[in-house]
């Protein structure tokens, strides 16, 4: 292309701006959604994870006391109860280390700094690599259920009630702790290396929400401390509708619903407002390019 | 004329490290000014050039002028927008460039379209605007071949390109280049300056370019600001900078074959007007002499008709200006003594 016709390109009068979250969300959500699909063999190891974490508690539910199962309500099925945990967990690391990962890795590559230089808007950074997370994450919930339902031949309910309430349920553990991941990631930003911390916390909260085994197998201090976590209420629902067959109308999956709703209408314009002070003390430290 | 960057008193200190401790911490005593109250103005469509050694405070100004970086004091106004009160205009109307970074600022695991639709969603651009202007900019910059692969499979010069097009991809009327030239070979940096230069005079973008490349400044800037420890040491246009620093009168002169020097160097003393006499260079056929005198005006005429008199053959006579490298190295070093 010859020089005047680029300069009349950019002579010529734009029209109004492209305004609006939306755009700046879905184009944050794309680029992070093809960055993860060229890696292909690492999407594919990360797959297989979580089948063959399934298979190997197909084997250890043969350990497991199908009466303890029963007793809390959860039917009679270590694998299936399991099969819910292990794949919901997914989830639970999608919202509280996957922003604080992506970032650190974009703080590494330079790729933060270039955003910051931009019109966008912080929260919806946020808000596009959150989303990307819930794609993926949704896709290896997914497979990893219907693994344990198609190959190990796991039992759960599947009517449209229960999917819809599963929906539901996921929807808000996801909100729940989506706050959480924003305090994670200006943590990052702070510290540089902050997702040491994240992993032990999600690596807690599996243990203490009980995704392998009933709460009630817990020490009483343990299950007390389980009780103060979003993902304890989250799953218990989640495996009552796919396990049981609750409706949504059940006390208690009502009751776990407004528990994370409580927590989601905390914790997220807490996370923003954190973020965004994290944000400012790395622009004023200037270390937005620093890892 | 409306200033495209008026500063008014910026100023940005970091925490430095102090002996004993793993982390600098960010205690009065403990703090380094790196910009110190730095008021400059630029108006639009001009081409100035920023200079300065390493720590001189450059990169951290220019950060806080595309807000990058929050200034302690002071602020500045970028195409009339304010730095601390609307980032999102300023940064709307400011194209940076970070050339040390060496690519390291795009998606490498994204193709370069990618990574320029990605920026143009972001600075907002009207996607019709963006596709063209995005086709425009693969084309003039040669980068059809390469444009739908990773960026991580270009070559430095690709990815500098590649940067260059998301740069101006939302038509900001402010361009501030931060080396933008480093790590490119010969052939590509000579293309790139003369890109700026059309991006100057001809769509009247105001440019703020930093470089540690003397003649790349010298050839590109209409006003050259020398920075160093945080302030502006000069602030001119590069043939006064070179007159600030100028602390004797000197004459340049060339002549072809020349055998007997001793007599030439005695000749030229006896001169009126001459005050010392230096045997610069020699490269045969060609003697370079270098002429210290009272008045170089004065001097100009006598020495070349006197030196025609005698019979030299003189190929050029010319005053000898300090060059921009000599200006800066004796500004900064100056200041340092």
């Amino acid at each position: 292309m010859r020089t005047d016709e680029l300069l009349a390109l950019f002579r010529e009068k734009e029209r109004t701006a492209l305004h609006g979250n939306i755009n700046q969300i879905t184009s944050v959500l794309n680029a992070r959604l093809k960055i993860f699909l060229s890696y292909k063999i690492w999407m594919l190891v990360e797959l297989l994870n979580s089948v063959v974490s399934i298979a190997v508690y197909y084997f250890f539910g043969v350990m497991v006391e199908s009466e303890k199962l029963e007793a809390a309500g959860y039917g009679t099925s270590y694998l299936s109860f399991a099969l819910i945990g292990i794949a919901s967990q997914t989830f639970l690391w999608t919202c509280v280390a996957r922003i604080a990962f992506v970032l650190r890795v974009e703080l590494q590559e330079g790729t933060f700094e270039a955003l910051n230089a931009t019109r966008l808007k912080i929260h919806n950074f946020l808000f596009g690599q959150s989303l990307s997370g819930f794609i993926l994450s949704m896709w290896f919930f997914t497979s990893a259920m219907l693994s344990g339902i198609f190959v190990l031949s796991a039992s759960l309910t599947l009517t449209p009630e229960t999917i819809i309430t599963s929906i539901i349920i996921i929807i808000l553990m996801i909100l729940a702790h989506i706050g959480i991941g924003f305090i994670a990631a200006g943590g990052v930003l702070i510290l540089k290396r902050g997702d040491p911390i994240v992993a032990v916390f999600a690596v807690l909260t599996q243990f203490l929400s009980g995704v392998l085994f009933p709460l009630e197998v817990l020490p009483p201090e343990l299950e007390a401390v389980a009780k103060a976590l979003p993902f304890t209420y989250a799953l218990r629902s989640l495996r009552f509708a796919l396990l049981t067959e609750r409706p949504i109308s059940d006390p208690t999956i009502i009751h776990d619903i407004i528990f994370c709703g409580i927590f989601a209408i905390a914790l997220i314009p807490l996370g923003i407002w954190f973020f965004g002070k994290a944000h400012n003390y790395a622009k004023t430290r200037g270390t937005t390019g620093h890892y | 004329m409306k200033a495209a960057i008026l500063t008014q008193g910026l100023t940005k200190r970091f925490p430095q490290k102090v002996k004993g401790k793993k982390e600098a911490t960010r205690g009065k005593k403990n703090m380094k000014t790196v910009v110190d109250r730095i008021t400059i103005e630029v108006p639009n469509g001009q081409f100035l050039g920023l200079l300065g050694p390493n720590g001189a405070g450059k990169t951290t100004l220019t950060k806080m002028l595309v807000t990058l970086l929050l200034p302690d004091e002071g602020t500045a106004l970028v195409n009339g927008y304010d730095i601390l009160k609307e980032p999102a205009k300023v940064r709307g109307n400011i194209g940076h460039l970070h050339g040390e970074t060496g690519g390291r600022s795009l998606y490498w695991r994204l193709s370069g379209r990618d990574n320029l639709k990605l920026f143009a969603t972001l600075q907002e651009v009207p996607k019709e605007i963006a596709k063209k202007r995005i086709e425009a900019m693969i084309s003039y910059f040669e980068l059809e071949k390469i444009i739908d692969r990773e960026v991580r499979k270009y070559s430095t010069g690709e990815k500098v390109r590649t940067m260059l097009a998301r740069t101006l991809i939302h038509n900001p009327p402010i361009l501030i280049l931060d080396e933008p030239t480093i790590g490119l070979d010969a052939a590509t940096a000579v293309e790139t300056r003369k890109f700026f230069t059309i991006l100057n005079r001809e769509l009247g973008k105001t440019i703020v370019f930093t470089s540690h490349v003397m003649s790349e400044v010298e050839e590109l800037c209409e006003r050259i600001a020398i920075m160093d420890k945080g302030i502006i040491l000069a602030d001119t246009d590069p043939h006064s900078l070179s007159a600030l620093v100028k602390e004797q009168q000197k004459i340049l002169i060339h002549i072809l074959n020349m055998v007997d020097k001793k007599a030439l160097i005695k000749y030229l003393e006896d001169i009126e007007g001459v005050k010392e006499v230096v045997l610069a260079v020699e490269r045969s056929p060609i003697t370079e002499v270098s002429v210290v005198v009272e008045d170089e005006l004065k001097a100009l005429p006598i020495l070349a008709s006197k030196l025609g008199e005698a019979g030299y053959k003189v190929t050029s006579i010319e005053v000898e200006e300090p060059t921009l490298e000599e200006a800066f190295i004796k500004l900064t070093t100056k200041k340092r003594e």
